[in-house]
């Protein structure tokens, strides 16, 4: 099965302390554990003031998860991270195309910033190979 | 976070942008941009030399625009947190394009107003 790499951001609720948190996104972890993923990065953020009120949250606790799993395993992730209670709102967004579109364009990038550089070194040997 | 190795824009909107509600410099302005392609100064109706908007995030070299990076984002978005048309920013379109579902899933997740009061 062909792996591809997710982010996963979900929003925990305002009233959740930090070893709630911390409980919750294990539960998330394992809901990909249990489909195969491996988990790649956690990263948290922390409370943070929403931008707008959700359902009378005015700020939440925002978990970053970075996961390895195949396609057909995200359907039974978000389903589940939908009824699990705590999480007010989650995006799992599938990264791996645009990084590596992202990366082409920088090794193109480099490549035509070497080729110039090049060009222009020789130009100047050029010319001063002229003036001798 | 990611917001250490693209570069922030500074200010709403930037200069290039005429605002949302810039009455006098509004649509005209953008005929005589249109116009002056051509003819150089002196092809819109108010005659003053404007400079062509180029592509930011094509000029500072993004090539991956994170919804999570709400910095960049900011720069994207006037007062009232709609998303502005092209000929505001002067984005290529598909630069575009990426702003504006980064500023979509952004909004979905809190990160960015809808709107503001």
């Amino acid at each position: 099965m062909s792996q591809r790499q997710y982010e996963i951001l979900f929003i925990a609720e305002q009233n959740l302390g930090e070893p709630e948190v911390e409980t919750l996104t294990n539960t998330v972890k394992g809901f990909i554990e249990k489909e195969n993923g491996a988990v790649e990065k956690i990263e948290k953020w922390g409370k943070k003031r929403l931008a707008y009120t959700i359902g009378k949250n005015r700020e939440g606790s925002y978990v970053l998860i970075v996961a390895n799993c195949p396609g057909s395993a995200m359907s039974e992730v978000e389903r589940r991270m939908r009824v699990t209670d705590g999480i007010l709102r989650f995006l799992a967004v599938r990264i791996d195309a645009e990084m590596k579109k992202a990366d082409r364009k920088k090794t193109i990038r480099g490549k035509k910033e070497s080729t110039r550089r090049a060009s222009v070194r020789e130009k100047d040997r050029g010319f001063e190979g002229g003036a001798q | 976070m990611s917001d250490m190795e693209t570069p922030e824009f500074r200010g709403r909107g930037g200069e290039g942008r005429s605002g949302p509600g810039g009455g006098e410099r509004g649509a005209g302005g953008e005929r005589g941009e249109r116009g002056e392609r051509g003819k150089g100064p002196g092809g819109g109706k108010g005659g003053f030399f404007r400079r062509r908007k180029t592509c930011k995030l094509c000029s500072e070299k993004v090539d991956y625009v994170d919804y999570k990076n709400t910095k960049l984002l900011l720069a994207f978005i006037p007062e009232r947190a709609k998303i502005l048309p092209r000929r505001m920013f002067g984005t290529c379109a598909p630069c575009q394009r990426k702003v504006r579902t980064a500023i979509l899933r952004a909004r979905q997740m809190a990160l960015i107003p809808y709107s503001t009061e």
